[in-house]
């Protein structure tokens, strides 16, 4: 639907494998996570600029961590 | 990204070509024109939406902005997020969120009738077909305005009830099978 240009990549073998199993836990192909992981990185980075924080918080809602990119 | 599509004129009872493209200033400019003094005069669940105020906030590569033309004025818009939401049916799997839909308020059940039929379905298909595009196999979620909750059970989507954490609006989605099925008979399938 959209033009896609082909790239190539260097990834270590420990990024490599966190790809490929990213890639098998979403069901998703390699590309389509490193397309997806782009533009949430392209998120945080627009929050941040704007002066936002992001927090993760835990599972009982008591406990939160200030996530630093 | 665009599509042409097929919506159907009820006066001339003929199916007619439309675009689907990217929301543009020519686009909040028919909504200001042509749809905000009806909405606001009307009693639909979405007057007080403000698509060009919607439209101008600066957004991350994560939302999507598309309108539905025909005859040189828009007929729909929709915005898509595309990363943010997860998967009820399917344990956390990611979906395209339609986070807003609207159709021109002359394309609405009214006594007189609308004027183009199948615009929201248009919209609806071609979202699936970017969930299918990015990898998601057509999933698809969405909270609904009651008034349109007949439209989106007539589509299959699940109904989840209402969601306390969106205004109790009620919580759709659309399973694998079902945006499978949707695409197979739909212009993107040809």
């Amino acid at each position: 639907m959209n033009k896609k240009t082909l790239i190539s990549l260097n990834l270590s073998s420990s990024e490599l494998e966190l790809l490929t199993e990213l890639s098998e836990k979403k069901e998703m192909s390699k590309s389509a996570i490193l397309r997806q992981a782009l533009r949430m990185m392209a998120v945080l980075e627009q929050r941040i600029e704007q002066g936002e924080k992001f927090y993760v918080e835990s599972l009982d809602k008591e406990k939160s961590e200030v996530l630093l990119f | 990204m665009k599509a042409s599509v097929k919506i159907f004129h009820v006066k001339n009872q003929q199916v007619v070509n439309a675009d689907l493209i990217p929301i543009s200033d020519k686009h909040l400019a028919d909504f200001e024109t042509f749809w905000k003094p009806r909405l606001q005069a009307s009693d639909e669940q979405d007057s007080h939406w403000e698509w060009t105020k919607k439209a101008s906030v600066p957004r991350a590569p994560s939302y999507e902005l598309y309108a539905l033309e025909c005859d040189r004025i828009t007929q729909g818009m929709m915005i898509l997020e595309i990363d943010r939401y997860r998967s009820r049916l399917e344990n956390g799997r990611g979906l395209v969120y339609v986070d807003f839909l609207a159709v021109a308020p002359w394309n609405r059940p009214s006594p007189e009738g609308p004027m183009y039929k199948a615009v929201g379905t248009a919209l609806i298909t071609f979202a699936i077909q970017r969930s299918i595009d990015l990898e998601y196999k057509g999933r698809l979620g969405l909270h609904a305005l009651s008034k349109a909750h007949g439209f989106y059970k007539k589509l299959q989507l699940v109904d989840f009830g209402p969601d306390p954490s969106k205004q109790n609006l009620n919580y759709f989605e659309l399973s694998v099978k079902t945006a499978t099925d949707i695409i197979s008979k739909s212009d993107f399938s040809r």
